[in-house]
């Protein structure tokens, strides 16, 4: 229960909703309690009166038929609101639900998405606050009116006779929290694994579809459909066995419901035959406790949920909770007085590789406005050495340091103006190019997008397009060609321009000429600043000030790239081949 | 065309049994609450006028505890028919999607992505759940039950029936009323819904991107107001929805207030009618007031399970329209057998293919042949045509125009297994799946034995010197991302390795890879190739001058043709990019 109070202290903001809601619930059920046991009272009463013909026109019914339709506009109002708030209430829900879920694993990122599987992300974002949003309107909202319920009616039954409020809590008890607490120990595991099962699913689904061609060419289609077949149909077994269990509660809901009845007037028969109270009220009662049911109907399925609930609430607390991988200072520190980086005896290692590490010991000097390449295979830790200055990770030992500054001494915001990336993995997002360029720049005009789209060699591209700007990227800028996606990326870059460049491989994708252009133009931009530029390109190579040839996450040489070729022959080797 | 209503009711064949036993059930259900009605009132009539003791009427608490327990009984079997007709529909919808996804191919899929055609076949089908598990067989129920009352209370009193007979079908007729608003309103609401999660998804996917430009805290103001969205959205379908739920509400207590002041007042002599001349006594009072909120309950269930129907509906629009698109992928009929027993000798004459929306043919007129066991490359710029003319051979896209001849038999198709049995095929991006190596680079195929499997790793330089702790039991990740770029690339060669097919397919084999890495593969490349027909795409001229033959092509033609030496002799466009110069491209 305890992974629920993030939740329900979610709902905080929304209390007002959500007590509306409950009140207007317990107000249906009392009408609807009074309805049924006001008009058993009536008749019986009337029936009595009108076996002598003197006392029935002294019958006073004005008063119960009032009531009766009292009772009848009550339930019917009560119900429509009851409905419509709480169903408010939990849509506002769902709303801070999602906000405080991103609120959260936006700081770990990107670090968590390399933890978590990107499908299993998204089914757990979608799916569980889906789940979770159903805590007050079916779990919580209809306890407290059946416990509000059980106490109004329990008392008055109470006040008749002791003896039939226990036999009415007694049975209330058995069908309101016995009953769906055993169905929902014995569901909590099936709610486990539909969930689990279902985000199987998904994620199996979503590579099978990507990779459709693979799957095609390689005659895997027809074997795998089949595989997520299974695990539909596996998927499917579990919610029959769920529905069992589920239907199992209603049954015992319904026996119990009429055996506290049954006994109720078993009990009070010879109380009024006794004359303890007049013998119409047998008729109250049975009806009464017969409507009292009524509120614990949807308990069962409440409490059925509530495993899932659980379950969801359970893993979203395991990746809104994981530790941070950097925390950031609140408070800006001094400007460096210059953009020189600084790598001192720096080494790290992936949290899930087991210890086994991606840099080693490394140290690196760039000068202010100056620029260094980085060379190796791939695995040998330079894509990891970017990651590090942008702080995705901080080294597990060693610093790394900007004009004399700490790296972990910035502010988050500090840090960010300091650096653009230009890297295999940046987004595009599914919006216009238009809205894809103004992430770097919020607040730039026509002039400047047009200046960078031209820098970029992008220009005329768009200028081809029936509606220029406002076209869709497409999912992940699939409508965009390779060579078009990574100008887009590089024109984002040049809006934003900070002193530091990290460059990861900007030009794999593009073919000679475009590498060219697209290499000129970086160049041209890096005049007067630091640039870290992971390349093999030749043509790169002979322009940055050092190179640095890495190894298995170590340095094996550095200096230029003409004393490189001179001097090292495991470098001459690997760029050899290129060389005509 | 049919419409979403038809498709889903057609539906119906694959679960008429559970919803008829259902409907059995729930009509049988039915009766039990008229014996005990009658059970109640006989013993409140006993104990309030005749004045029975309790000891009297014990046979009548012991019926009303069967009785009970019969209920139960059948509560619980109805339910379980109900998840069963479900189960049965799901699975059946499920696996038609399933198999026409795989029908219409990449291209189909491609176009329609990824987010929401996994949430289609996951969400979507699961939405179909409640109208057939519910609301089908309460359709009949609440049909079945209230006249089955009213019957009963005719026969005891026409005033009686005649009240519950006028009320309750102004119900069905006001829900449907109320429940053909809600319908489109509840269409509008699933799309929001969808465009709501390919947002999020598009989000996280680029959270890192966010994060480096600093936007990544002002997208929390974009997911608010997408949910502010989608909740005014949802809001207004259910202040709809609930009007059906109130109005079954005041029936139900206006009916049981009408009835109860009808007796009452019959009792008091005010009134006297509709008993058919008889004395109304309390047991026949009681009974009429015990079935009068029976005759609306399984109306009002029906009421509860109506937004299954609209989220039915919905689905089977999205579902429907999703199925009838796939089937408009022309049905192909199969090429005849392909004569292909160990080579394979390509020719294509004036194949033309035009993109829907675009003014430029994607190929124009393109002739070009490949002798069997002959390398050829094809080079161009972006957008010259070369990832068509590789889709086309993949059988990934409809011939439009010309002709394809394989092995000396023209073709019009090549998208058929036999075809894909003889190709093997490099992508630009290999999508690997979550598992281990193994199944990355065997897919599945029981015939490939694991010696082999691991010869293919070898050859494609998969692991040199042990660099994967686990060898090939190694787990790839999630679509391969515990590998590098360039293991990913291996893992592809090695399929290709062990599928070991006659024509090898290779999309820019090197692109994106560091120099290690394109070193090790155009070694395991040269390996590959022999004894095969390969046909690479690629913009890297260092790794076109491989091939036997280079072909260039440009604006949906191939240009020039020829050896590496002999394109630079011509000194056209081939030369002009080796050289860089600006000359021949701009």
């Amino acid at each position: 229960m305890k992974e629920l109070f993030p939740f329900i202290k979610l709902l905080h903001p929304h209390r007002v909703w959500a007590f509306w809601g409950v009140a207007a619930g317990i107000l249906t059920l009392l009408a609807s309690i009074g309805l049924l046991a006001v008009s058993g009272w009536f008749l019986s009463a009337s029936a009595v009166a009108g076996l002598s013909l003197a006392a029935a026109p002294l019958f006073n019914f004005h008063t119960p038929s009032a009531g009766l339709r009292g009772f009848a506009v009550l339930r019917t109002v009560a119900r429509y609101a009851e409905r419509v708030i709480s169903h408010e209430a939990t849509l506002r829900l769902l709303a801070s639900l999602r906000v405080w879920f991103y609120k959260k694993i936006e700081p770990q990122a990107p670090a968590s998405l390399y933890r978590h599987r990107s499908g299993d992300l998204l089914s757990r974002i979608v799916t569980d606050i889906d789940i979770l949003d159903s805590l007050f309107v079916r779990v919580l909202s209809p306890t407290i009116a059946a416990l509000v319920v059980a106490a109004a009616v329990g008392g008055l039954l109470w006040w008749l006779a002791p003896s039939l409020g226990l036999i009415f809590l007694f049975f209330f008890v058995l069908a309101g929290i016995v009953t769906p607490l055993l169905a929902c120990c014995i569901s909590r595991r099936i709610g486990a694994q539909i969930q689990k099962q279902q985000a199987v699913l998904r994620s199996n689904l979503m590579e099978d579809l990507q990779g459709l061609a693979d799957l095609t060419v390689y005659g895997a289609q027809h074997r795998h459909r089949y595989q997520r077949l299974a695990e539909s149909d596996r998927l499917l077994i579990l919610q029959e066995k769920m529905a069992m269990i589920s239907g199992g509660s209603t049954a015992l809901l319904t026996l119990f419901g009429g055996l506290a009845a049954l006994f109720a007037l078993y009990v009070a028969v010879p109380l009024a035959q006794s004359g303890y109270f007049s013998e119409p009220v047998l008729a109250l009662i049975a009806f009464g406790v017969l409507a009292a049911f009524e509120s614990i109907q949807p308990l069962p399925l409440a409490y059925q949920l509530l495993g899932t609930i659980q379950t969801a609430a359970e893993r979203l607390l395991e990746v809104s909770d994981a530790p941070l991988a950097v925390v950031f200072p609140a408070e800006p520190a001094s400007e460096p007085i210059d953009p020189a980086i600084g790598f001192h005896q720096v080494s790290f290692a992936y949290p899930e590789s087991g210890g086994n590490p991606a840099v080693k010991t490394v140290d690196l000097m760039i000068p202010a406005r100056s620029t260094m390449a980085l060379v190796g295979p791939s695995g040998s830790g330079k894509t990891t050495l970017a990651h590090l200055l942008t702080r995705f990770w901080d080294p597990d030992r060693g610093s790394i340091s900007v004009g004399d500054c700490d790296l972990r001494s910035f502010s988050e915001e500090q840090l960010r103006s300091m650096l653009t990336m230009v890297s295999q993995k940046d987004h595009i997002f599914n919006a216009t190019l238009r809205d894809n360029l103004l992430i770097a720049a919020p607040h730039a005009d026509l002039a400047q997008l047009h200046e960078a789209l031209e820098r970029a060699q992008l220009a005329e591209f768009v200028a081809t397009l029936p509606d220029g700007l406002d076209t869709w990227a497409g999912e992940s800028g699939s409508r965009l060609s390779g060579g078009e996606a990574r100008r887009l990326i590089l024109a984002r870059a040049l809006l934003k321009n900070a002193p530091i460049w990290i460059l990861d491989e900007p030009t794999e994708g593009l073919d000679n000429l475009t590498r060219r252009r697209f290499t000129e133009t970086i160049f041209a931009n890096l005049s007067g600043r630091s640039g870290l530029f992971i390349t093999h390109t030749p043509e790169a190579l002979v322009r940055v000030d050092q190179v640095c040839f890495l190894e298995n996450g170590g340095i094996v040489a550095c200096g230029s790239h003409e004393q490189l070729i001179a001097e090292n022959l495991r470098y001459r080797h690997f760029i050899g081949t290129r060389q005509a | 065309m049919s419409s979403p209503l038809v498709w889903l009711h057609a539906l119906r064949t694959q679960c008429r049994r559970p919803v008829l036993l259902s409907t059995v059930i729930a009509t049988a259900a039915g009766i039990c609450v008229i014996a005990q009605a009658a059970l109640f009132a006989h013993i409140l009539h006993s104990v309030v006028i005749v004045g029975s003791a309790r000891e009297l009427l014990f046979p009548y608490f012991a019926a009303l505890a069967a009785i009970l327990l019969l209920r139960a009984f059948l509560a619980w079997a109805r339910e379980i028919c109900g998840q069963r007709s479900s189960t049965l529909v799901r699975r059946f919808v499920r696996q038609k999607l399933l198999e026409q996804l795989t029908a219409a191919g990449p291209m189909a899929v491609e176009e329609k992505h990824t987010a929401p055609l996994a949430s289609s076949i996951i969400e979507r089908v699961e939405a179909l759940h409640g109208y057939f598990a519910h609301y089908l067989p309460q359709k009949t129920v609440a049909l079945s039950v209230p006249v089955l009352i009213i019957l009963t209370s005719f026969s005891v009193s026409w005033a009686v029936g005649l009240i519950f007979l006028i009320t309750a079908p102004l119900i069905p007729a006001m829900m449907i009323m109320i429940g053909q608003g809600a319908e489109s309103l509840s269409q509008k609401n699933f799309q929001l819904l969808s465009r709501m999660s390919a947002h999020f998804l598009d989000t996280l996917r680029g959270l890192a991107t966010l994060k480096l430009f600093m936007r990544s805290q002002e997208e929390t103001e974009r997911i608010a107001s997408s949910s502010r969205e989608y909740r005014k959205g949802t809001m207004a379908v259910l202040r709809v929805a609930f009007l059906s739920s109130a109005v079954l509400e005041f029936f139900t207590s206006v009916a049981i207030a009408v009835t109860a002041v009808f007796l009452g007042l019959s009792y008091l002599h005010y009134l006297d009618f509709g008993l058919y001349g008889n004395q109304l006594t309390l047991r026949t009072g009681l009974f009429l007031l015990l079935l009068a909120p029976e005759v609306y309950l399984p109306l009002r269930e029906l009421g509860t399970h109506f937004h299954a129907r609209a989220d039915a509906l919905g689905a089977a629009d999205e579902l429907h329209s999703l199925l009838s698109d796939l089937e408009k992928n022309p049905e192909r009929s199969p090429p005849p057998a392909m004569d292909i027993s160990r080579n394979v000798a390509l020719q294509l004459r004036h194949v033309s293919q035009h993109y829907a929306g675009r003014t430029i043919p994607a190929l124009n007129d393109l002739c070009l042949s490949v002798d069997a066991g002959e390398w050829l490359a094809i080079v161009g710029t972006s957008g010259a045509g070369k990832t068509t003319l590789l889709n086309l051979l993949l059988g990934f896209l409809p011939l439009q125009q010309g002709e394809i001849i394989i092995n000396g038999c023209s073709t019009i198709s090549l998208d058929s297994d036999d075809w894909h049995r003889h190709i093997a095929w490099v992508p630009q991006q290999p999508q690997l799946f979550f598992g281990s190596l193994t199944d990355n680079i065997g897919m599945g195929n029981t015939d490939i034995s694991s010696q082999h499997l691991k010869v293919a790793a070898e050859q494609a330089n998969l692991h040199p010197n042990g660099q994967l702790a686990h060898g090939l039991a190694t787990e790839v990740g999630e679509q391969g991302n515990r590998l590098s770029g360039g293991q990913i690339r291996r893992v592809a060669l090695a399929r290709a390795f062990a599928k070991d097919a006659p024509l090898l397919l290779l999309d820019e084999p090197t692109a994106g890879l560091d120099l290690e890495n394109e070193r090790l593969i155009m070694a395991s490349l040269e390996r590959l190739q022999k004894g095969k027909t390969v046909i690479m795409l690629t913009h890297r001229l260092d790794t076109a001058r491989l091939a036997d033959r280079i072909a260039v092509m440009a604006e949906g033609m191939i240009i020039e043709q020829g050896s590496h030496q002999q394109l630079l002799e011509q000194k056209g466009v081939y030369a002009g990019l080796v050289s860089g110069g600006t000359r021949v491209m701009s």
